[in-house]
């Protein structure tokens, strides 16, 4: 028997790999192309070399982590680095690992005189690591390996198959999860020609016959969880899904009885308020468990955590859990129409699932006339494989209001209700690939809510070389000199205004500031010739999303990475007083 | 004509729609028989057939006059009728000329010139006496003295289309004829009448002076026309016309009947020898009930006409030996007759070697009886070994397996072998390129991993058995991305539209090639308009959206999405073609009901259309051939094993292995090739195996199955086993692998041209392999084989049998003169190559 996890992870990878983040890239920016080793065990220090450009200065190397890097902020965990050498196109580092640093992809980036970097991955394993030794590309010559284990290898060319040999037990379940190295790199991946690993992998037994085989359960990863019929040697293989290969396409492959998580239900609840709920996947507990009941206790401020269990077999994967902000109510089913829909009051959040492949879920909830609603589905975002679309109907079956895709694949509508009276929110998973607890969405149904919030760019290049705005989390300024960069207010839900930009600095750093610039509008294709008007206080205007800002560094503002800059944004938000901070990093570097 | 000549004829008529210039053949009325064989005592019905006299030696056994029985309505309506003999032997005579026909009862009706005419209301019984038989009719009269009321669709319209105006070379064109357009075939009269009366102001015709119109003064060339004369001034056709002007140029009653189906008297002809004639009768089945003689508005043509010939008013004349149907058509109807005018008969015991196995050879021998061909004797082992493996599993047996298999002595050892072919990993394979072809899997459309993905697919579902019902129903209902999913990929076509869905579902799952419906109602076949797009409409809702790879498409059953007609931008509800118009739940996914009723075990097109394709595999041949091209006019040769076997693939509930066994396992399959002297062209009914050019993928394997060396596939095993049709291979383009544009397997081709036979004598794919270190030829002479060994153990390689002496002591003296056994070797494995016998599937 096997299972595939047909997408804890997966849409969550879909969602960082979405076009809208691979916005392009500023040629001439520090930035790591890559590392090597590009792994290490828990436990181990290593020594790595990083290859880019505008690494030239660096004197640290900033480590973080966040399994759900959208939903959850990034943060250090616990890895050090020590950084031995740097020059522009290299730094050489010896990277020590702590033994309880969280399994997966870390993010690295130089702190150079130049910058922040822009980030590569590191990936940390709980097994001790091997590396694959050609030739083991069939059964016949495949390397025999001790489990648990994690190896590291590379699918060199479009005929390589790297296949390794281990002893299973009848009954147990071993779980093959392969760690590719560029997915969480989407500015890379859009460029053109530049091409990732792909992974596949094949179950044998000893005769070479094929037992089982997935290629995309973790996005272009590959997952597998076999349980055995009997003793014996098995054989795993591993290559690109389209025959591709080539030196960087590095693999680290687990094999082990590891526990894995393929889904919680409900996925989340309130803040503050303890979550029971189920967890599902594979080796839960020391006898293979694939269900297991388990008592959270939510965060008090609403966000979103990891869940992992721990086993004697080790960690397992992380899924998301959500701290939600209203009160929260699990579908009841039946529920699959809008006469039969759960009855909810808003402002409620509602865990549902997909129970059959054509399940439909329905809630009721009562509007009143001219209120301004918001009706949105949290799946993909979430990893789950649903791809949500829903419908709001009035009691007399008018459809008011339908979405599809709005945040990624998850819908988002914004409604004015008609009339007082009943409403349902109709929820359909639309390409209706699969159903079971890992089929979750979260719907929240609740009145319109004003904020705001920022995010800077910088112009650069898409994969053609056009000219296109780059997403930024960092700005360098040269002594004495200034650098320009755009602010983006993202107005949600309505808000108006005048919106304050103020500059704030950690104590080790001062006399750094920053203007607007307004530029004289171009005449036809040609620049103005008329000088950009500064203004000493910055402020978004009503009806403006984006203003352009100059930072001046003073000659004498000592070099360096100065890591808690923060832009503080000044506003109302639902006619009263709002604020959102906005960190950012910014390098001074020396004349 | 022949029946690729129909074919074509078929394809014309559809090209012909954007035809500019010219006037093409089926712009004419239906064609007039040659001079010489024209009975000239027989023009039309009214005058007395040529060789009315019964078959010699044949006694009458009955006589039947026809129709039976009808209704008369209106002033001076009238049936032709005919007095049909049937003989002790089978076979069947027009007796009307010699028949005495007269009438009794209440109702007034007169016999004149070969027709029953209207004089008042009531029944009679018109009775026939021919040869000491005696046969009667049942008539009733209606409305008797009401002049009938003009219809311009059921009148006129078919007027336009017996005289060829509305063809598509002529006004039936898109752009129409000298600015004047018809609909093409008359299939959209509101369209017509708006064009002849309204348009120009109405200058087509002249109410005034009717005579006058250019609507009766071209096509009697009264004045210049560029299509010539189309009828004569005072025939059937233009008094028709004539009066209808003269009428006022009436439309139609308001709720004008429609035709709902056309009945042919008779639609069986059997006759036992040529050179005979038989006048056809048409009637017309309107949907309020009422009927008409519509024979002389009726078009005609025949399939092969090597055995009949069919003239303008219906008369079949007989013109050779074997089988052939009259296709005959009445504005959106379609019938045939089917004529049989069997062989020489044969001494009986010349099928006492033909020992039926299973139904498949019950219903072929009963068919080789009634078409007097008899089979040929069975296949040898070394023909069925080499054979089922190529059939089987797209490759043939090495050496070693025909060895054991020619040694072994088991009785059963056919059958087993059957089972292990179908048990086979390249069983998978093959079927799965064979799927990937029909499935139009190609990388250039599946781009990215598409092809990969759906490849994979398919493979699995034939590796795990997959009831062919659910293999359907998967790719009918699929949603999902084309990466992660494999039967999405289905959806994932060149240029995504709804109607080109509808066109590839039928195509493949159906056997129905509905695309000229997209334009006109199918002039082939009963397949309307509605039929087109109401199919489509299933697809309306089906879109995509893409996914995280430029080239990834995620496809799902969205909440709107319409077909409309194209021309009245209605929009189309979805309909099963020649059924019904289901109800959707507010959800429903549009596509499942269309799954449910395309693979019920019901719908006699599903069943019939995989049990063809399985024996077109096997036999070279589909039972109807193209074998996606099911319609009344392109009859199954031999219609009981059709439906045998269909009925067979809801017995073994889909499991298509449960009917490749007993294909595989009958005395049919197990013919052997070399003809006798009564099947030497016989390609229809299966008395002997036909030889076939292997596909361009199986051939290079068996090639490098011969010479014991592999060829570059990339990481896959052999040609057969490459998902990818793009792969670079020179040979296996050159051979014809299918392009994959179409869902048809009528792609590959089993051609051969001059590039192939070079190809093969002095290209590289044979001689590099030849010499090669590595090869079979290097490995017996590495192992010290004598000459005779060698030779042996090639022929085993390439052939699959030993070679006769008379081979043996070719090769042997081959090798005597050759330089040195290496190079006599492979001179001999070269001749083996390039032979017939191994080149061809036999």
């Amino acid at each position: 028997m096997f299972y595939k996890r047909s997408g804890t992870l997966t849409a969550l990878c879909m969602l960082l790999a979405s076009p809208a983040l691979a916005q392009g890239r500023i040629p001439d920016a520090p930035s790591i192309t890559g590392i090597v080793p590009p792994s290490g065990q828990r436990g181990a220090t290593v020594e790595v070399t990083l290859s880019g450009q505008g690494m030239e200065g660096t004197k640290e190397l900033m480590c973080r982590y966040s399994a759900y890097p959208n939903l959850i902020p990034m943060q250090s965990k616990g890895l050090k680095a020590q950084v031995l050498s740097a020059n522009d196109g290299q730094v050489k580092a010896k990277i020590t690992i702590p033994a309880d640093a969280p399994a997966g992809l870390h993010e690295i980036r130089a702190l150079s005189s130049r910058g922040v970097t822009t980030p590569d991955y590191f990936y940390v394993s709980q097994y001790a690591q091997h590396p694959e030794k050609e030739p083991n590309n069939d059964v016949s010559r495949s390397q025999k390996v001790t489990l648990p284990i994690t190896l590291a290898g590379v699918v060199q060319g479009g005929n390589d198959r790297d296949c390794y040999s281990f002893e299973a037990k009848a009954g147990e379940t071993l779980v093959f999860d392969v760690e590719g190295f560029k997915r969480f790199a989407p500015g890379q991946n859009d460029q053109e020609g530049i091409v990732y690993l792909d992974s596949f992998i094949v179950l044998m037994d000893q005769t070479g016959q094929e037992l089982a085989y997935d290629d995309d359960s973790s996005r272009v990863d590959a997952f597998l969880a076999y349980t055995f019929p009997k003793d014996g040697t098995y054989t795993v293989g591993i290559r690109d899904s389209q025959y591709r290969g080539r030196g960087d396409f590095h693999y680290r492959l687990t094999i082990g009885k590891r526990p894995t998580i393929t889904a919680i239900f409900p996925p989340g609840g309130q803040a503050g308020g303890a979550l029971s709920t189920t967890v599902y996947g594979y080796n839960l507990d020391g006898k293979g468990a694939t269900t297991m009941r388990r008592g959270i206790r939510l965060p008090s401020q609403p966000g979103v955590d990891e869940f992992r269990i721990t086993t004697a077999d080790g960690i397992s994967n992380a899924v998301p859990v959500v701290a939600g902000a209203i009160p929260e109510t699990p579908e009841k089913e039946p529920n699959d129409k809008a006469t039969s829909a759960t009855s909810v009051i808003a402002p409620v959040t509602c865990s549902g699932m997909f129970d059959t492949l054509d399940d439909v879920d329905g809630f009721r909830f009562q509007g009143q006339a001219r209120q301004s609603m918001i009706f949105e589905v949290e799946a993909a975002r979430l990893g789950s494989p649903v791809d949500p679309f829903i419908s709001v109907v009035t009691r007399s079956g008018k459809v008011i209001g339908t979405n599809d895709d709005a945040v990624g694949m998850d819908s988002r509508l914004e409604v004015t209700l008609p009339a007082s009276e009943e409403y349902a929110v109709i929820v359909r998973n639309q390409t209706r690939t699969g159903f079971g607890p890992q089929f979750y969405y979260r719907l929240t149904i609740r009145p319109r809510k004003q904020s705001f919030s920022a995010q800077l760019q910088q112009e650069g290049i898409n994969r053609l070389g056009a000219p296109v705005n780059v997403n930024v989390d960092s700005v360098a300024v040269e002594q004495g000199g200034e650098t320009e960069f755009d602010l983006m207010l993202n107005r949600r839900e309505g808000q108006s205004g005048d919106v304050k930009v103020i500059l704030s600095l950690p104590p080790n750093i001062k006399g750094l500031d920053i203007d607007q610039v307004i530029k004289p509008p171009r005449m036809g294709n040609m620049p103005s010739t008329m000088p950009p008007k500064i203004i000493a206080d910055p402020v978004v205007k009503n009806g403006q999303n984006r203003i352009s800002l100059k930072i001046k560094a003073p000659e004498t503002a000592p070099p360096g990475n100065y890591l808690n800059c923060i832009l503080k944004l000044e506003g109302t938000a639902d006619s009263k007083p709002f604020t959102a901070e906005h960190p950012f990093w910014v390098t001074v570097s020396p004349k | 004509m022949s029946k690729s000549k129909f074919s074509a004829l078929a394809a014309c008529l559809c090209v012909g729609l954007g035809a500019t210039a010219g006037t093409p053949a089926d712009a004419a009325p239906a064609k007039k028989k040659p001079a010489a064989r024209k009975p000239a005592a027989r023009k039309s019905a009214a005058k007395p057939a040529a060789k009315p006299a019964a078959p010699a030696g044949a006694q009458l056994a009955r006589v039947e006059i026809v129709p039976p029985k009808f209704t008369l309505s209106g002033k001076g309506s009238a049936q032709r009728y005919l007095v049909l003999g049937y003989y002790a032997n089978g076979s069947m005579k027009d007796l009307t000329p010699s028949a005495k026909v007269t009438k009794t009862g209440t109702g007034g009706v007169r016999i004149e010139n070969g027709k029953i005419v209207a004089v008042s209301n009531g029944a009679a019984t018109v009775s026939a006496a021919v040869g000491g038989k005696t046969t009667t009719m049942s008539v009733t009269v209606q409305n008797a003295s009401d002049p009938s009321e003009w219809s311009f669709a059921n009148e006129i319209v078919p007027v336009l289309t017996k005289a060829g105006c509305n063809s598509g070379g002529c006004h039936g064109s898109p752009s129409g004829r000298g600015g004047f357009r018809l609909s093409l075939y008359g299939y959209e009269p509101d369209y017509d009448y708006d064009q002849i009366v309204k348009e120009k102001k109405g200058a087509r015709l002249n109410l005034n002076s009717p005579t006058g119109s250019s609507l009766l003064q071209k096509p009697t060339m009264k004045v210049p026309h560029g299509g010539g004369m189309r009828f004569k001034e005072g025939s059937d056709y233009y008094n028709r016309m004539l009066a209808w002007v003269k009428a006022g140029a009436p439309k139609q009653p308001e709720f004008d009947p429609r035709l709902a189906r056309i009945e042919i008297f008779p639609n069986e002809w059997t006759i036992d020898q040529p050179d005979q004639e038989q006048q056809v009768i048409v009637i017309a089945h309107r949907d309020d009930g009422t009927s008409q003689d519509v024979t002389q508005y009726a078009r005609y043509n025949t399939n092969d006409d090597a055995v009949a010939e069919v003239d303008d008013d219906g008369i079949i004349t007989s013109t050779g030996k074997g089988e052939t149907i009259i296709m005959v058509r009445y504005l959106g109807g379609v019938g045939v007759v089917s004529l049989k005018v069997p062989r020489d008969p044969v001494p009986a015991s010349t099928y006492d070697n033909f020992k039926p196995v299973n139904y498949i050879d019950d219903a072929v021998l009963e068919k080789l009886r009634e078409v007097r061909v008899p089979p040929s004797g069975p296949a040898s082992d070394s023909e069925f070994i080499r054979r089922a493996y190529i059939d089987t599993c797209g490759l043939i047996p090495t050496p070693e397996e025909v060895r054991a298999f020619l040694d072994s002595k088991d009785p059963n050892k056919r059958a087993k072998l059957v089972d292990s072919l179908l048990n086979r990993p390249e069983f998978v394979q093959y079927w799965a390129l064979k799927w990937s072809d029909l499935l139009s899997n190609d990388s250039d459309v599946k781009k990215g991993k598409g092809n990969q993905v759906f490849y994979r697919w398919i493979k699995d579902s034939i590796a795990k058995n997959k009831p062919y019902d659910q293999f359907a129903r998967e790719l009918i209902t699929a949603t999902g991305s084309a990466y992660r999913y494999g039967p999405a990929n289905w959806y994932n076509i060149r240029d995504y539209d709804a109607l080109q869905l509808g066109s590839n579902t039928s195509q493949v799952f159906l056997g129905i090639r509905m695309d000229c419906a997209r334009c006109h109602n199918h002039p082939f076949e009963a397949w309307s308009q509605m039929d087109y797009y109401g199919l489509a409409a299933f697809f309306g809702k089906t879109k995509f959206k893409r996914g995280v790879d430029e080239d990834e498409r995620i496809f799902y059953a969205a909440v709107d999405g319409d077909v409309k007609h194209p021309r009245t931008s209605a929009v189309v509800e979805p309909k099963f073609p020649a059924g019904d118009f289901p109800t959707f739940g507010p959800d429903e996914d549009r596509r499942e009901k269309l799954a449910q009723w395309i693979t019920s075990p019901s719908n006699p097109w599903f069943k019939r259309s995989i049990a063809n394709r399985l024996w077109n595999n096997f036999l070279g041949r589909g039972i109807v051939q193209p074998v996606d091209d099911f319609r009344l006019t392109n009859p199954a040769s031999n219609q009981k094993l059709l439906d045998a076997m269909a009925e067979k693939v809801v017995a073994y509930k889909f499991d298509l292995k449960g009917v490749m066994r007993d294909i595989l396992n009958s005395r049919t399959y197990q013919t052997t090739s070399v003809h006798n002297q009564w099947n030497v062209n016989d390609r229809f009914y299966n008395s002997r195996a036909w030889p076939r050019r292997m596909y361009a993928e199986v051939l290079l394997d068996a090639i490098c199955s011969a010479t014991g060396v592999r060829d570059f596939f990339g990481p896959y095993e052999r040609a057969v086993a490459v998902p990818d049709n793009r792969l670079n291979n020179g040979f296996l383009d050159l051979f014809g692998r299918a392009k994959r544009d179409l869902t048809c397997e009528c792609e590959r081709t089993e051609d051969s041209n001059v590039t192939m036979v070079l190809n093969l004598i002095n290209g590289p794919t044979v001689n590099q392999k030849l010499g090669s270190p590595n090869g079979r030829v290097m490995q017996l002479l590495n192992a010290k084989k004598t000459p005779d060994q060698i030779t042996e153990e090639l022929y085993l390689a390439a052939l699959a049998r030993k070679p006769t002496e008379k081979e043996m002591a070719a090769a042997l003296k081959l090798f005597s003169k050759a330089p040195n056994p290496k190079e006599g070797a492979e001179d001999l494995m070269w001749g083996l190559l390039n032979m017939k016998e191994f080149l061809l599937n036999h």
